[in-house]
């Protein structure tokens, strides 16, 4: 742990792509790397379910039906109807297409910034590192939901204030490693060997640094996913995500919540279940890359 | 050391500026007005435009920068537009709530991670390993409202061992009351934990230490106790170190949800009624938190690790 | 007087999956148990803290029905709400030329610090309305001076003839302080407040709890019963249901509407609906295009199911609103024929209108409240049917009062209630556009209904009165610059235990009137 410069520790400690150290996996699925395919898999169909959505269900997801809510699961509605009668089934394929969008897309900002600001710190060191790392501690010192909230409130509701909130604050991660697995590479001799031929920093920094350094922030980016989902479901649980009818599991989970004593557990059990599948599914593509990848060994 | 510490000091110094004006910023962007919020829809413009006047709010936005930092260098966190009361009142009755429930979450986290991470690493490859992996993806992917609602649903209603929420007096009772959010905020960490502690395990299992100790002809359980957890020890502690911001976000949401009178709630009424005062004083004690957790977590790690106290 | 607000997604949870808990057994009727004891301790559970104890000072009901537990006011509302009644006044006349009103006070009340109520309090305590600040300062404006001729009269002189001015005095901002705060400066009165009602402040733990005891000392002999009023903010509906269930609390205040069917189930369980002045209305921009246009405001009205919101989201328990001011208030008008819900017709309305085809348009909601986002979406799809494209925006409710304020908006939820039981302020309030906030931010402006609202509150005799209000609720359903949607009740359940409860039309809980069986 680096502790001489920094007014929060660097480490990334805690911050680490899911399988730094070993695989979990029993051999034979290592082999050949199952993992990634069943993750693949899954991800595969809930992919193809959001596309598909129109030819998969004949319900309109956002038309209500007073003559139709609360129903239980049967085979005309496979999840039942909620409150305003509508097919919680075709709002939990619906929503894959809300929220499953707005997760991945949430990723390519902050792992670009923070490739770029934890390559620069990582390489050029010093006062640089000093007050870059400091805006960092900034972010991590600041409560997460109070920054995210109070961004929603200034930009008001819906999928861009997401991506700004989310960008605003994930960035320090993949910064943070980064910056760790930079400051490794700085150290090694081809790097030395590139300075010494005159290369300049900024060619050493493209062609070397970045793609060695990308792996790493691209098998923690599926983790980061899954918190984005954890994040915009959380947002629309309190009231600030994606704006009504629009079909996304948050708002289904907050909504059914007030349901649950009526025992109308699916309208909140069907969608969290869509959250879980997408959390599993890329859970095990994580692990599978980091495989493929070489770097969990 | 010493030199350390100063240092370390010094640079947070600006971290905790940093959080307290951006906070100053971010609710004076938001639209809304305290003054409306406190008098309600039916007063008068002239009513709401001499409060906002008695308050300060008709000055600048740097105007009344300068003079919340002045008021903060005095010691003085400011009075609740909202509740009309001073903020260090509230806050001697909120922070020890959340502090407690923190502190709570952190025990649980580890209690639970312990076993499981030693479980994982003893036999990295194996079923149980990547069932408890699973059981990370899972959790990891639950929503914190959502594992919240579901306790209190499984264990505060249909076997009701917990209260199903809400703050009761007695010290016994409150202790009791807390375990459930806890475990919630607890749930939200475990796999963070798990991953960090298998690793160090795993890592430390096939260190020279263990090694040595096994061509000692060491039985495996005082090994595994003396030098693994220890090993184990140390990235488990800067793990919850800084994994404190997760702990203190997730006690913001998981108060609302266990109606927790803690700083959670607290700020939460603060935002939605832009009670400036009070989101400041949150945000900065948050900051505060944060900094302080993680300059112990140096020190405790410089203490149980040999290698750090040499750099 | 207004609901705090709160990010209700957040406080659902608890034991919305709590209720499973409690719901089974179907119960017998209900007992009114015998004849009233005294003692006991009552525990009221509330969603809201409240905000202040200085009765010029707040503006939500949690602090409003305590203040009205600790302090007195010269008249007091009457249960109905039709009307007040005699409380530190014992009568009071206006004077011929109808410019001043003369109160007579009752020389037995003191305050819990033994000092008695003068005509000095009373100026005292008005005046403290009457500063620039104070939230109702409005209410007194017309008031222009105080006369004491003795210790225990009180002559106000106001502006113009204001028959409501014994209803205004029934306020609770305008409460009897003693005066200069007793000695001490506002911010210590507002932390050991002194008052003259049936209950004496005890102490306050901020975020928890806040305990009132008996004044034994009331001028109202033989009341308060109980010994002792515990307040505890519970912001979950559900935790105060299966807190009452478990006998934890007395009074659980507006259990949540989904669950009152099963609440009802329940032996030692009391439900209750109590008549409030509440009405709630889907508000538009008049100021905009083309809600401009009469035609296009009328379509709307005529085209959303009510009746299907009100028992999707109200599960029931309100009433379709006819007439913008409520039936709590000897004004309302119960023949006034609303617009009523016909698609047909609609579509032939906004054919008339300068949009025949229909147009796009947005609701604000603000953000976290469920019901008015399940509102939002019916009221979505019964406009779809017309033509009309609504688009749902959410914003933060802070932020959507300021966006209202502003006119930056086209559709927009609200509701309204009244704080005092005369007319003449929620009249004012929800009709006209310079007594309140543009005609509940409409912008909507007739000269007519101002020069109403002036007749009304200047006429004495109450037949030329409701013929002006009668006259004003035909104007607001001719115009529609908002469509009405419901008459909303306070909604209680209280243990069997607890008699005599009884909350009126503006809310006070006339506390002193009850009384707990063993």
């Amino acid at each position: 742990m680096t502790t001489s410069e920094a007014a929060l520790p660097s480490t990334t400690l805690g911050l680490e792509p899911p399988t730094r150290g070993r695989g979990w996996a029993p051999a034979w699925m290592r082999r050949h790397n199952l993992q990634l395919w069943i993750g693949g898999v899954m991800l595969g169909l809930m992919v193809l379910a959001a596309v598909a959505a129109p030819l998969i269900t004949r319900y309109n997801p956002t038309t209500p039906d007073a003559l139709h809510t609360l129903l239980g699961p049967s085979g005309e509605h496979l999840f039942g109807t909620d409150n305003l009668g509508r097919d919680v089934f075709t709002r939990v394929v619906y929503g894959t297409r809300s929220d499953l969008t707005i997760a991945v897309v949430a990723v390519v900002a902050p792992f670009i910034i923070g490739l770029v600001f934890g390559i620069v710190t990582g390489y050029f060191g010093g006062w640089i590192d000093t007050i870059m790392m400091r805006i960092a501690d900034i972010v991590t010192a600041f409560p997460f939901f109070i920054l995210v909230i109070s961004l929603v409130f200034i930009l008001g509701n819906g999928a861009w204030s997401i991506f700004v909130a989310i960008t605003c604050v994930s960035w320090v991660a993949y910064a943070r490693l980064v910056r760790g697995e930079a400051m490794v590479l700085r150290n090694k001799e081809f790097v030395a060997a590139c300075q010494a031929g005159g290369i300049s920093p900024v060619r050493i920094l493209l062609r070397h640094f970045a793609p060695n350094v990308a792996t790493q922030a691209l098998v923690y980016s599926m983790s980061d996913i899954v918190m984005n989902v954890g994040v915009i479901v959380t947002l629309s649980y309190f009231g600030l995500g994606i704006v009504p009818p629009t079909p996304d599991w948050g708002s289904m989970m907050a909504d059914g919540q007030q349901f649950l004593a009526g025992g109308y557990y699916g309208l909140t059990l069907f969608p969290a279940a869509a959250v879980i599948w997408t959390s599993l599914a890329l859970s095990f593509i994580g692990d599978g890359l980091a495989h493929a990848l070489r770097i969990d060994r | 050391m010493l030199r350390w510490f100063a240092r370390r000091l010094l640079l947070a110094v600006p971290v905790v500026l940093g959080v307290v004006t951006i906070s100053f910023i971010l609710m004076h962007l938001a639209p809304g007005d305290p003054a409306r919020s406190a008098l309600g829809e039916k007063a008068d413009p002239a009513a709401v435009a001499a409060l906002r006047h008695q308050w300060g709010l008709d000055k600048t936005l740097p105007a009344q920068y300068v003079s919340y930092l002045n008021q903060l260098l005095h010691g003085d966190l400011g009075t609740s537009l909202y509740y009309h009361t001073s903020i260090t009142t509230l806050m001697a009755q909120r922070l020890p709530v959340t502090l407690a429930l923190i502190v709570m979450s952190a025990v649980l986290a580890s209690l639970i991670s312990i076993p499981l991470a030693s479980r994982s690493a003893s036999r990295p490859n194996g079923a149980t390993s990547f069932v408890i992996r699973l059981f990370n993806a899972v959790i990891q992917g639950s929503p914190t409202f959502f594992v919240g609602s579901m306790l209190i649903l499984f264990l505060g209603v249909r076997v009701a061992i917990f209260p199903a929420g809400g703050y009761p007096s007695g010290f016994g009772a409150r202790a009791w009351a807390l375990v459930l959010p806890a475990l919630t905020i607890a749930l939200s960490i475990v796999p963070l934990l798990v991953r960090g502690l298998r690793a160090a395990m795993i890592e430390s299992l096939g260190s020279e230490y263990v090694a040595f100790a096994r061509s000692k002809g060491l039985p495996e359980s005082p090994i595994r106790h003396r030098y693994v957890l220890r090993n184990a020890g140390i990235s488990g502690v800067s793990i919850l170190g800084i994994q404190v911001g997760a702990l203190a976000s997730g006690a913001l949401v998981i108060e609302q949800v266990f109606a927790i009178p803690g700083m959670g709630s607290m700020l939460m009424t603060g935002i939605l009624n832009r009670d400036y005062a009070v989101v400041q004083a949150c945000t900065l004690m948050f900051g505060l938190v944060v900094v302080v957790v993680y300059l112990v977590t140096d020190l405790v790690y410089a203490r149980l690790d040999p290698r750090a106290r040499l750099s | 007087m207004t609901r705090t607000k709160t990010l209700r997604g957040a406080v659902v949870v608890v034991a919305a999956t709590a209720l499973a808990a409690c719901s089974s057994s179907s119960g017998g009727t209900s007992t009114s148990g015998g004849s009233p004891t005294s003692g006991g301790s009552l525990v009221m559970a509330r969603a809201d803290e409240a905000t202040s104890l200085l009765p010029s000072v707040p503006t939500d009901n949690a602090s409003i029905w305590i203040i009205e537990e600790l302090y007195d006011t010269l008249t007091t509302p009457a249960q109905d709400g039709k009307g007040v009644t005699p409380s530190l006044a014992t009568s009071w006349k206006q004077s011929a030329d109808k410019l001043s009103w003369t109160f007579h006070m009752r020389t037995d009340a003191k305050f819990t610090n033994g000092q008695p109520v003068t005509s000095a309090d009373v100026v005292f305590s008005i005046k403290q309305n009457q500063k620039a600040d104070a939230p109702f300062s409005f209410i007194d404006s017309v008031v222009t001076k105080m006369d004491t001729p003795d210790a225990h009269t009180v002559v106000f002189h106001t502006k113009e003839p204001w028959a409501p001015l014994p209803a205004d005095m029934a306020l609770y901002a305008n409460s009897i302080v003693p005066k200069n705060y007793a000695g001490m400066s506002a911010s210590a009165f507002a932390s050991s407040p002194i008052g003259s009602g049936p209950f004496k402040f005890k102490n306050w733990t901020k975020g928890s709890s806040l305990t009132i005891v008996k004044n034994a000392k009331y001028w109202k002999k033989g009341t308060p019963r109980l010994d002792s009023v515990e307040f505890t903010v519970v912001p979950d509906s559900n935790t105060r249901s299966t807190q009452l269930a478990s006998g934890q609390i007395g009074i659980n205040e507006y259990p949540a509407n989904s669950s009152i069917k099963s609440l009802q189930n329940q032996p030692n369980i009391s439900v209750n609906t109590f008549p409030s002045s509440e009405v709630d209305y889907l508000g538009m921009n008049t100021r905009r295009k083309p809600l401009s246009d009469l035609n296009v405001r009328k379509a709307i009205s005529q085209a959303i199911d009510k009746d299907a919101i009100l028992k999707a989201v109200l599960y029931g328990y309100g009433k379709v609103a006819n007439a913008y001011l409520s039936p709590t208030t000897w004004a309302h008008d119960s023949s006034l024929k609303a617009n009523t819900y016909d698609v047909a017709a609609a579509k032939a309305t906004l054919a008339k209108s300068s949009v025949p085809h229909g147009f796009s348009t947005t609701i604000t909601i603000p953000s976290g409240d469920q019901n008015s986002s399940s509102e939002a979406q019916l009221v979505q799809s019964d406009l779809a049917k017309i033509g009309i494209n609504v688009t749902i925006k959410t914003l933060d409710p802070a932020a959507l009062v300021t966006a209202k304020h502003a006119g930056n908006f086209d559709m927009a939820f609200g509701l309204y209630t009244t704080d005092i039981v005369d007319p003449d302020e929620i009249a004012r309030f929800a009709g006209t556009y310079d007594g309140g906030v543009q005609t509940l931010y409409s912008g909507f402006k007739s000269a007519q209904m101002d020069k109403l609202a002036a007749t009304a509150s200047r006429a004495s005799d109450q037949s030329t009165r409701k013929a002006a209000y009668d006259q004003m609720q035909q104007i607001m359903a001719n115009n529609v610059p908002y469509v009405t949607l419901f008459y909303v009740p306070g909604v209680y359940s209280y243990s069997k235990k607890v008699h005599g409860f009884q909350p009126g039309a503006t809310g006070n809980y006339f506390l002193e009137k009850v009384w707990m069986s063993k």
